[in-house]
């Protein structure tokens, strides 16, 4: 009886620790040492898996990622003042009342403990072997659900915290931008040495590299149904986008060595030519701006 | 042996402590550390109550821990799941503050 | 581990094969993920082949091998297991052998084609799922390998998925498969209920053993067949498969033609002794088989599409296969999907090879003539022609009469079966006609091609041709196995009839009628050919060009179901969404806006109540806890 109110005494201190403790850091740590205990209380009940696992998965496990996220995240203390000062004071009271519930509950329905025994014998210890007998036959279901969850649970989590696509596709634009710019400087720097014209031309392209850079990320995200073109079917429009060619406008304009050039990469034998894809682009690109 | 009544109690109060921790703290991090609190004070009550009902035959002696191992489980994809959507508003509004979060309502 | 028992490992073979396509598929070089996906199942089929001669030998032909034991409650046991007997054994080496080809096939098929991997990949899973489902010892494990082809079958056709059509075909093939899925989980629930296993051994000794009552038996029954349907297109729920051509031409061969459209068939077969304690539900089967014969084979008249065809004839034949289970002749319908397998899977790949040699045409009316450019792709169709249309001699002759005998013979349907008969004799003539204006359009006759595909066209590689001739030699040798058996030895049915010991019987009359009824189904295929040759070969297609119309209508758009359907499912799901829109905006609402006023002073009072501080929320929440933890201690706790 004296151990166990020790531990409750430590574990009711770590508790008030954790709920009360201003630094987040703090409060986490006070939380590891009362789950801790715990597991010397799940120790004495005859749990020594649950003890374990307590120690491993909850105490380890959890709370390394509790504390991961605060350090990430920098969560420090501090509170403002709340609107709801009422509510403080109205938590106590029902906490106290709900403790005293289920206590008197507990108390006025105790029943005796069966002898050491039959506890030894029914639990034997309460070690893995025990446990995952009743994992595996009783628990079959629940634990296969279980399963699914954290699936689930993983699953949700990663695309929480994933970033959107269109994020993704804002900061392309901005490496573009960036980019642009020290070539920028780097012309007016030209420009400022020696008035060599040639120097200067690279200035105003730039803008031309951007908008050039932005047609192709439009290209891969928007492309077109090269399948319209009469002559190319599913398995040519996968090569032709392999070689990323997406959009009518750019077979429309092919010119003539790339024409041939493709031809021999990709084994066309002379269709593009023969069924006249530039022609046929040409009308569909123009009739997609309509 | 301590009876089970004792460890009942001593959840019962572990429990309240993470109600408490629940209502009174803002920042959402802590009302999260706190949940852990109620978990935990109900894993115990159930390890407890696996050793009262031992003798009622073999087969059910571990369901109650059986049922903690799978509560742990549970209590790990909620904290995956869970710090997921803090880390999601935190870059969205750079504060947890839960108070802050109250146009959920309808 | 026996001989058998090394048949178990088929199905893991070809996920394994699926596995290393799927995730390292990118990094190997093209034509090694088709060798590697062609080994699995080639050694799959070698593990089969070693059953077949081991079960030969067998006194009991089956052997079970337990997997698993997945779910254990009460007296409810749910244990997962293979069941090894001739018939899964015949169906498996169908689904290895043809399956073996057809990969082979698709390695020069998909050449140069950006998912050849991926193809491979799903090929492969396809066949391991399709191997679970005829292994399966029960319906619960059936049910997995049934939805796990439905998947691989929805990967295939929208395989090309950039393509908006595909992805279509796919989705719509995916939902009406969903229709016969409930039916089958629907059939597995009564199952449960009513022999409280799901074993399918276990189930028919206890419906044998008569500890069901007939008429529970039948709703089952009529579930299944409702599983069946929707798997193997099947009225009403054939709508799927035409479209699922959209799918590369092989995986057409391989599962809309060869095994898993037939895979309603053997649940049927499996289930033998449980139909043929129900005539009620044998006798749904039976006309549901012969209506889909007839009705996929008007639809196949008028179709241009050489895939198309193709398609509504499987229909047509699976309706066949239906009518002999029905019937009572389980072996006789595995016969057809034996025979069938074959001679399907050829026409495919030659149309395949078609497609191919003229850059990806597919329109009948753009063809003709190919026979001097493409002399085995010709042959070899020509056989399988003449096998499909029930030529004497050619497999599809030995199991189509075998099932219009057994129709003629059946003691289970009763009396309705002379008119089953006269139907699949009619649908037979229709067969030998639509199939030679299929041949003959695409092979003989005068060049329709146009100038692209003129300049394009070639005999396909050895890699494709050698499949055609292989399926060929069996599209004639397979129908020896079973041989009409009042005149002759048939190995067939006694094979089969080793797992499937079902109570039917057949009436047996004189041998003089017998053969009149083998002179009538020679006669059909005669009179069927014989209209299309003068129709196509001597009066040019004229007579089929003149009657435009209503009819040509009905029969070009698949007798006219996804017409019928639109406004029947769908319209009508709109329909209902519009009108309760309207209920809601017209009465709701307005009851809703007339009670607001009431409800605001309530509001008023409940407003301080809706903060949306989650805080304040739980609070409450906690008050309730603590009401319930006192009302429970002060009443004295919980005894």
């Amino acid at each position: 009886m004296l151990g166990f109110l020790l531990l409750s005494a430590v574990m009711i201190v770590g508790a008030v620790g954790v709920i009360s403790l201003k630094q987040p850091v703090h409060a986490a740590l006070s939380l590891v040492g009362t789950l801790l205990t715990l597991a010397v209380t799940y120790v004495t009940l005859e749990a020594h898996f649950l003890a374990a696992v307590q120690v491993i998965v909850y105490a380890g496990a959890i709370m390394v990622l509790f504390l991961f996220v605060i350090m990430l995240l920098n969560i420090q203390g501090g509170q403002q003042a709340s609107d709801m000062k009422w509510l403080r004071p109205a938590a106590y009271g029902v906490a106290v009342l709900a403790a005293a519930g289920i206590a008197i509950t507990a108390f006025r329905n105790a029943a005796p403990l069966p002898d050491a025994a039959t506890i030894n014998a029914a639990l034997q210890g309460g070690g893995a072997e025990q446990v995952a007998d009743a994992l595996f036959s009783e628990f079959v279901l629940p634990f296969q659900l279980v399963g699914i969850l954290l699936l689930t649970g993983i699953i949700g989590a990663t695309s929480l915290v994933q970033r959107k696509a269109m994020t993704i596709y804002g900061e392309a634009q901005k490496k573009v931008v960036a980019a642009a710019k020290p070539a920028k400087a780097k012309a007016s720097v030209a420009v400022l040495e020696g008035p060599e014209p040639a120097h200067i031309a690279p200035a105003p392209a730039e803008p031309q590299a951007q908008e050039d850079i932005e047609q192709e990320l439009k290209d891969i995200l928007e492309p077109d149904d090269l399948k319209l073109i009469k002559g190319i079917g599913p398995i040519l429009e996968g090569l032709l986008h392999e070689h990323g060619i997406t959009t009518f406008e750019q077979i429309a304009a092919l010119t003539p060595e790339e024409i041939e050039e493709l031809d021999e990469k990709l084994d066309f034998r002379g269709r593009i030519e023969r069924e006249d894809w530039v022609s046929q682009a040409k009308l569909l690109a123009e009739g997609k701006k309509q | 042996m301590v009876p089970t009544e004792y460890y009942i109690a001593l959840s019962s109060i572990i429990f309240v402590i993470g109600a408490v921790g629940v209502l009174t703290r803002r920042s959402a991090i802590m009302v999260f550390l706190s949940v852990e609190l109620m978990l935990n004070a109900a894993n115990l009550a159930l390890v407890a109550f696996a050793r009262q009902w031992s003798v009622a035959g073999a087969a059910t002696a571990l369901n109650g821990q059986a049922a903690v191992f799978i509560i742990l489980a549970i209590a790990a994809a909620e904290v995956a799941v869970g710090l997921g959507i803090l880390v999601a508003i935190f870059r969205y509004r750079s504060s947890t503050d839960i108070d802050a979060l109250s146009e959920v309502r309808l | 581990m026996s001989a058998v028992e090394l048949a178990a490992l088929a199905p893991a073979l070809a996920l394994l094969g699926a596995l290393i396509n799927g995730l390292f598929g990118r990094a190997l070089k093209e034509p090694l993920p088709g060798y590697l996906a062609s080994a699995t199942v080639g050694l799959g089929f070698l593990f089969s082949l070693f059953a077949f001669f081991a079960l030969q030998s067998m006194e009991e032909p089956s052997v079970h091998i337990a997997l698993w034991d997945y779910l254990k409650a009460g007296n409810f046991d749910l244990s997962l297991g293979f069941t090894i007997d001739t018939l899964s054994v015949t169906m498996m080496l169908i689904i290895t052998g043809v399956g073996f080809l057809i990969h082979l096939y698709s390695i020069a098929y998909m050449h140069g084609d950006s998912g050849f991997s991926r193809y491979f990949s799903f090929l492969n899973l396809f066949v391991a799922a399709m191997l679970i489902l005829v292994l399966a010892d029960s319906f619960f494990l059936m049910f997995i390998g049934w939805e796990g082809v439905g998947v691989c079958s929805y990967l295939l056709i929208s395989f090309w998925y950039t393509e908006r059509a595909n992805a279509d075909a796919a989705r719509k093939a995916f939902i009406t498969n969903r229709v016969g899925d409930v039916g089958f989980l629907l059939a597995m629930f009564l199952t449960v209920f009513a022999f409280g296993t799901l074993n399918i051994h276990e189930v028919n000794e206890l419906a044998l053993a008569g500890a069901v009552s007939g008429g529970l038996i039948t709703v089952i029954g009529l579930f299944y067949l409702l599983a069946a349907t929707g798997k193997s297109a099947q009225l009403p729920l054939q709508v799927w498969l035409p479209d699922a051509m959209a799918g590369p031409t092989p995986v057409s061969a391989l599962i809309h033609a060869a095994t898993m459209v037939t895979a309603g068939v053997y649940l049927i077969a499996r289930a033998g002794p449980l139909f043929a304690l129900s005539p009620v539900a044998s006798t749904w089967v039976a006309w549901i088989g012969a209506l889909t014969a007839i009705i996929a084979a008007f639809a196949a008249f008028a179709q241009t599409d050489i895939k198309k065809i193709l398609a509504f004839s499987t229909i047509s034949q699976l309706g066949y296969m239906f009518v002999a289970v029905g019937a009572g002749a389980y072996w006789v319908g595995i016969f057809h999907v034996f025979t069938h397998a074959f001679f399907k899977a050829l026409l495919f790949l030659g149309s395949g090879s078609v497609i191919h040699a003229l850059g990806g045409e597919q329109d009948i009316r753009k063809m003709g003539g190919l026979h001097k450019h493409m002399k085995v792709t010709s042959f070899t169709s020509l056989i399988a022609t003449l096998a499909i249309a029930g030529v004497p001699f050619f497999a599809g002759f030995f199991s189509k009469d075998a099932i219009l005998a057994h129709v003629f013979n059946s003691e289970l349907i009763g009396g309705s079966k002379y008119l089953l008969y006269v139907l699949l004799l009619v649908t037979a003539v229709m067969t030998a006609f639509y199939m030679f204006r299929w041949y003959f359009q695409i092979f003989r006759g005068e060049e329709r091609l146009s100038e692209e595909a003129r300049a394009h066209v070639h005999e396909s590689p050895a890699l494709m041709t050698v499949p055609l001739m292989i399926l060929a030699f069996f599209s004639v040798a397979a129908g020896y196995f079973g041989l009409p058996e009042f005149a002759f030895p048939n190995v067939f049915s006694h094979w089969i009839e080793r797992s499937v010991e079902a109570p039917v019987s057949f009436g047996h009359p004189s041998v003089g009628l017998e053969w009149f009824l083998i002179l009538l189904s020679v006669a059909a295929a005669a009179l069927g050919l014989g209209i299309g040759y003068w129709v196509y070969a001597m009066r040019k297609g004229e007579p089929a060009r003149g009657d435009t119309g209503a009819l040509r209508n009905l029969s070009a758009s698949g007798a006219g179901f996804d017409a019928l359907y639109r406004p029947l499912f769908i319209r009508s799901s709109e329909g209902l969404a519009s009108g309760l829109s309207s209920l809601d905006s017209n009465v709701v609402n307005k009851g809703v806006s007339q009670g607001a006023g009431s409800v605001g002073l309530l509001a008023n009072v409940v407003r301080w109540l809706q903060t949306g501080y989650a805080r304040q929320y739980a609070l409450f929440m906690f008050i309730g806890v603590a009401i319930l933890a006192l009302v429970v201690a002060l009443n004295g706790g919980l005894s």
